[in-house]
């Protein structure tokens, strides 16, 4: 079913791309700036973690979790800034699947749009090799 | 400078769908954790920690497909309508994911709890397998049976004695695994301890006979109370010890104890009986004598017939005596190699020619030509009075079945020849006495009690024994093994 989910996604975006910005938006009635105060109380709430959590060396599963808290930080500066930047670009800078990069801003969001991805999968990745780990820690003491 | 917004579409999708598949799998594995220790906080986070990505993941990817789908419907008034829900939920799970690491990064020593837990675990796996070891290496099978009579453990002892092939033991019930009942036993020779233990508080010993794998055992159980206070259950531990064996030899003892009884009761009497005929013999051979003296002598008619009665009366004791030396006769004939297969063939027409019409005679030959040393005409007066017995112990009729087999018993090969009646039988105190010389249940002077004497000397003086089973109103059963040589 996840995987059909998917392929749906993947074939009605690849056929009809129009308007296909990758980072999502926040604007209307839901306001951008409450979204971007959620950003910032998730990147405070990870900063937070990684510093209760910064004596801790060599216990593996916390390593993990910090590795996750690190790259969740960076996607959180990255979606953050590219939220801000979406509000200064001009819709005649999109045309079909082309866009225009006349500046240092409109660089930036292109750039953000993009990596913000890498840093979420790193982020959800490392979080999964916490519970892994933790798995494996207690499976090993069960067998 | 115009730059392609597919890379970033790509990015997108890919993105997602990694993150989708991530977040599920932590799902999975934070469910898989917190079955291990349900009651550390950090677990029970982690797992909110998990929906709440999981949420993030799917709901982001449905906003992109309900997106996509409504432009290309050119419906983007409605998408303008419920973007701000999209965004809201997304904008949710960044608030409770926050809020949930802020909550657990303040729970003190999470890693010392995480220590402290797997140590815990350690200990206990340690503990187990001290234990387990302990129970494995015990001589008997042991077995711990709640209240309810479930197996909730069993040494290896145990499993080895009663596990078959593909069978399960731990969970089922103790009837099952060990009588292949449906219900729990209450026989009154195999009655149920597992109630009597667990309310008297002590260890009662009694003796089973269980299934296994291998056959019918006895084993003589020692059940002992057990109280698990962590589960405030009641149960028992019961030691079973395989006494099979011994049983086996107690009863192969008392057997042989009263074989040698036996024969050395028949042996005495058989002297008895023999010195008894051969002195009574000399006494009617003078009585005889003088009584044939007085008839040809006399002509008083008074005296002649009194001499008559003397004559007929000492020939009726000679008849008797011939009898009482058959025996002796029979068991030092000579013996001589005879076909077997031959022999029963005659001996059976005397039996269908001899029994009574409302008797059926069948007769099961599993044997090929064999060849015995022996006197085929003893052992057919043998053959000829087990089947006379028979057929008097049917007078309302039955059945006559007599199988031929062979057999190895002690290391040795035997033929067997079996007689099967379906008569009244005959009662277990009068079965101990059958084969003594002159014991008859008949009336007085209409059997003279050596018939059974005499085919037990006949056998043995064949090298061969004799066993009879009889069940009261149900028939009797005379085996005869004869060696093959």
């Amino acid at each position: 079913m996840l995987l059909g989910l998917c392929r749906l996604v993947i074939l009605v975006s690849l056929l009809y791309p129009s308007a296909a910005f990758a980072t999502q938006e926040h604007g209307g009635a839901e306001g951008l700036v409450s979204h971007e105060l959620a950003h910032l109380f998730f990147l405070f709430a990870t900063a937070y973690l990684l510093w209760k959590t910064a004596s801790i060396r060599s216990y593996s599963p916390y390593i993990q979790l910090r590795r996750s808290a690190v790259f969740f930080f960076i996607w959180n500066i990255i979606t953050f800034t590219t939220h801000i930047l979406r509000e200064y670009l001009h819709p005649a800078q999109f045309k079909g699947m082309l866009f225009r990069a006349d500046n240092t801003i409109s660089l930036l969001w292109y750039a953000g749009t993009i990596l913000e991805h890498l840093f979420l999968v790193l982020a959800c990745w490392y979080f999964l090799k916490t519970l892994l780990d933790l798995k494996k820690l207690f499976h090993h003491t069960e067998a | 400078m115009f730059l392609s917004l597919y890379p970033g579409l790509l990015v997108d999708f890919i993105g997602s769908l990694a993150v989708i598949v991530i977040t599920f799998t932590a799902v999975r594995t934070s469910v898989h954790i917190s079955r291990y220790a349900p009651d550390v906080l950090l677990f029970r986070y982690l797992f909110y920690q998990s929906i709440v990505l999981f949420v993030f993941a799917a709901g982001r990817a449905t906003g992109h497909i309900i997106k996509r789908v409504l432009l290309l419907a050119d419906r983007g008034d409605i998408w303008d309508m419920i973007s701000p829900l999209s965004g809201g939920l997304n904008t949710l799970t960044f608030v409770a994911f926050s809020i949930i690491i802020l909550m657990y990064v303040n729970v003190r020593s999470l890693s010392r709890q995480i220590k402290a837990l797997i140590a815990e675990k350690k200990r206990y796996k340690s503990l187990l397998e001290y234990k387990t070891r302990i129970f494995d290496s015990m001589l008997f099978p042991a077995v711990v049976i709640s209240e309810e009579y479930e197996i909730l453990d069993a040494n290896r002892p145990f499993i080895e004695t009663y596990q078959g092939k593909n069978r399960k033991i731990i969970g089922r019930k103790c009837y099952e695994v060990t009588h292949g009942l449906p219900h729990p036993c209450a026989s009154g020779d195999h009655p149920c301890v597992v109630k009597d233990v667990i309310e008297k508080g002590k260890t009662l010993i009694s003796i089973h006979r269980h299934r296994t794998p291998i056959g019918d055992r006895v084993f003589e159980l020692y059940t002992s109370p057990v109280y698990f206070e962590h589960i405030h259950k009641h149960a028992v531990i019961e030691v079973c010890r395989d006494i099979t064996d011994e049983v086996n030899a107690e009863a192969e003892r008392e057997r042989l104890r009263r074989q040698i009884f036996q024969s050395q009761k028949t042996a005495s009497l058989k002297t008895i009986t023999e010195g008894i005929a051969h002195e009574f013999n000399n006494i009617l051979v003078g009585i005889l004598g003088n009584a044939e003296l007085i008839l040809q002598m006399s002509s008083d008619s008074r005296l002649r017939d009194r001499a008559d009665k003397i004559i007929h009366a000492s020939q009726r004791a000679e008849e008797l005596i011939k009898k009482m030396l058959y025996c002796r006769r029979a068991m030092q004939s000579p013996k001589r190699p005879f076909n077997f297969r031959l022999f029963i063939n005659d001996f059976y027409k005397i039996v269908l020619s001899s029994k009574p019409a409302n008797v059926d005679a069948t007769l099961r030959l599993d044997i090929d030509d064999i060849t015995l040393t022996g006197d085929p005409e003893a052992l057919n007066e043998a053959f000829i009075n087990i089947v006379k017995n028979a057929f008097q112990a049917m007078p309302e009729g039955g059945r006559l079945e007599i199988d031929i087999y062979q057999t190895r018993k002690s290391k040795n090969d035997y033929l067997v020849i079996e007689f099967r009646d379906s008569g009244e039988g005959i009662e277990p105190q009068v079965l101990e006495r059958i084969f003594d010389p002159f014991f008859t249940t008949r009336d007085v002077g209409s059997g003279t009690g050596l018939g059974l004497f005499i085919v037990r000397g006949i056998v043995e003086s064949h090298e061969g024994e004799i066993e009879v089973k009889s069940t009261t109103n149900k028939g009797t059963s005379v085996v005869v093994y004869l060696p093959c040589h």
